[in-house]
């Protein structure tokens, strides 16, 4: 079923992780991404996996969950690792075949590039989208972008938008599994046949879900006016955001990362590219 | 006749997961052809999910269902010819129309078990004659009817099928009075021709009282028990510890007892309490 979608999933709980402001968790999965860009020593990647090691047990995500989400990465990590492994030129060669030649270079570069992307991977998701709700996401992102109001970007607009696509996510998927399950009670099947058969077999799945959607809108869009809606302009939150110590700690440890990355960039370790 | 038999039917959504439910716990039910078999419960008991299982929607985690005992889900590639035996009318089913007429909406089924256009025809004006749908209706678009409308073409586009068994989640929720009788009138009806075996889910106490002949009340996944209505709604204390009414004529009764007013327990709708009273009145005259 199209439920079983665990990536981006959020997972609701009260973890430190959980609790810390969304403003920070971007700004501070902002910084852990620079610093995955910056490392070029073994070393460094070592303190990047640590630091995710330890946000990850802060974060109480299960291990499980975690591994799951890189399922759908999968394929691109074994592609790149082995793209770099084959075509990296360097020094010093340790295996010829054929036309197959790898270089020590080529290992490195394969296995860093790697467990680059793994990290990149599972960090942002546990930094963000499993202890952030969207809607705390959307609020802090507004909140972030709120000084390119003075050069007259729609930031709350956008985030109204995104926040509304997010929120309707699960219910158009519901409501897409509920069609599919009634126009299979009358005999439809989408998974026989050829192309244009298949293709065929969508429209009495696609119409109904766009009648749907757009009655859906409309619904909202009136049960908004009812509420007052007029924007931005003069609108009040519901919770306000406040950094408080910790947050500011955090960001410092952000900060910190980078700087810890970038000079043991310069630490000759030997493995170091 | 037994037509569909529930043998220890179990299933939970999202096994291994935080969020896993169970829905159903060895499920037992058995449901006759001729007969309408009414489920009552209360939001979350499991209902919808018992009703995918008639027509192998979802298929048990264990246990076994069988239609004129043979096993549906023993043979995955013979489902689709189960969906056109049990019929599904789901919950809102107005929101599945999606053809340019009607009468072409109706035919979607029929179609679909490869019928000849002949055969195709006659069975669209049949069923429409079973929901009340004029002839002047079948040429409009079902984008252009009302809700009550769009409500009968939907069970229009079951009862084209055919089915042996019919089963109807929520059928008449959210109409008016006059729809509600025409709707579930027309089901009797189609019955009454077909011997069909009829499952009907219902929050209305009143249609089920005047409707089912057999009541099954599921609690928290499980049957709590069933019986004909008048024996259910005898229950009302456990009735209403479930979180589900009796019909107004059962709530009627019970002050009318209370008050020394020997209204018989077989009594559980408001034209046989009418007819009951009014000749205990002229008796007494």
């Amino acid at each position: 079923m199209l439920k079983d979608v665990t990536l981006g999933q959020f997972f609701p709980g009260t973890s430190f992780l959980h609790r810390v402001d969304p403003r920070t968790k971007v700004l501070l999965s902002l910084c852990y991404i620079v610093a995955l860009f910056c490392v070029k020593s073994a070393l460094g990647m070592l303190l990047c996996a640590l630091t995710l090691v330890s946000f990850h047990a802060a974060s109480r995500i299960p291990l499980r969950t975690v591994a799951n989400g890189i399922k759908p990465i999968l394929f691109i990590l074994i592609f790149t690792f082995f793209i770099n492994l084959f075509w990296t030129r360097g020094e010093t060669l340790l295996l010829s075949w054929k036309f197959i030649r790898i270089y020590r270079e080529g290992v490195v570069n394969a296995l860093m590039m790697a467990v680059r992307i793994l990290l990149l991977v599972t960090g942002s998701s546990i930094f963000l989208t499993y202890t952030t709700s969207p809607i705390m996401l959307t609020d802090a992102l507004e909140q972030l972008l709120s000084p390119l109001k003075k050069i007259k970007v729609p930031v709350h607009d956008f985030s109204m938008m995104m926040t509304i696509a997010l929120r309707f996510i699960p219910t158009l998927i519901e409501e897409t599994d509920r069609i599919m399950d009634a126009q299979r009670a009358r005999g439809a099947s989408f998974s026989t046949g050829g192309l244009i058969k298949r293709a065929k077999a969508l429209i009495p799945i696609l119409i109904p879900l766009f009648v749907c959607a757009f009655k859906r809108a409309d619904d909202l869009a009136v049960a908004m006016e009812c509420r007052c809606y007029r924007g931005g302009e003069g609108r009040t939150r519901m919770t306000v955001l406040r950094f408080s110590f910790a947050d500011y700690l955090l960001m410092l440890s952000g900060a910190a990362l980078i700087a810890a990355v970038i000079l043991l960039n310069r630490v000759p370790l030997g493995i170091s590219l | 006749m037994v037509k569909i038999q529930l043998e220890n039917v179990c299933y939970t959504y999202g096994p291994g997961t935080p969020f896993a439910k169970t829905a159903l716990k060895s499920v037992n039910l058995s449901i006759e052809a001729g007969r309408i078999t009414g489920i009552i419960g209360h939001t979350g008991s499991g209902k919808s999910t018992l009703v995918r299982m008639f027509n192998g929607l979802l298929a048990p985690d264990s246990g076994r269902v069988l239609l004129d005992g043979a096993d549906i889900n023993a043979d995955k590639k013979a489902l689709s010819s189960v969906r056109c035996r049990v019929g599904l009318v789901m919950q809102y089913p107005e929101y599945q129309l999606f053809d340019e007429t009607v009468e072409k909406d109706i035919a979607f089924g029929p179609r679909n078990m490869g019928l000849p256009p002949e055969e195709i025809a006659a069975r669209v004006r049949e069923a429409a004659g079973f929901t009340g749908l004029g002839e002047e209706i079948l040429s409009k678009s079902p984008f252009d009817l009302s809700g009550g409308q769009k409500r009968r073409v939907a069970i229009a586009g079951i009862l084209a099928m055919k089915p042996e068994v019919l089963v109807l989640d929520e059928p008449a929720a959210g109409l008016d009075p006059k729809g509600r009788r025409e709707i579930l009138g027309g089901l009797l009806r189609y019955r009454d021709t077909t011997g069909a075996a009829v499952v009907i889910v219902s929050h209305n106490m009143e249609d089920m009282a005047s409707y089912a002949d057999r009541i099954v009340v599921l609690r928290k996944a499980e049957i709590a028990f069933e019986g004909a209505p008048a024996e259910v709604f005898a229950r009302r204390r456990e009735l209403e510890e479930n979180g589900l009414d009796v019909p107004d004529a059962v709530r009627i009764a019970d002050k009318l007892r209370e008050r020394g007013v020997p209204v018989p327990e077989e009594i559980c709708t408001v034209e046989e309490e009418a007819v009951y009273l009014s000749r205990l009145l002229a008796l007494q005259k």
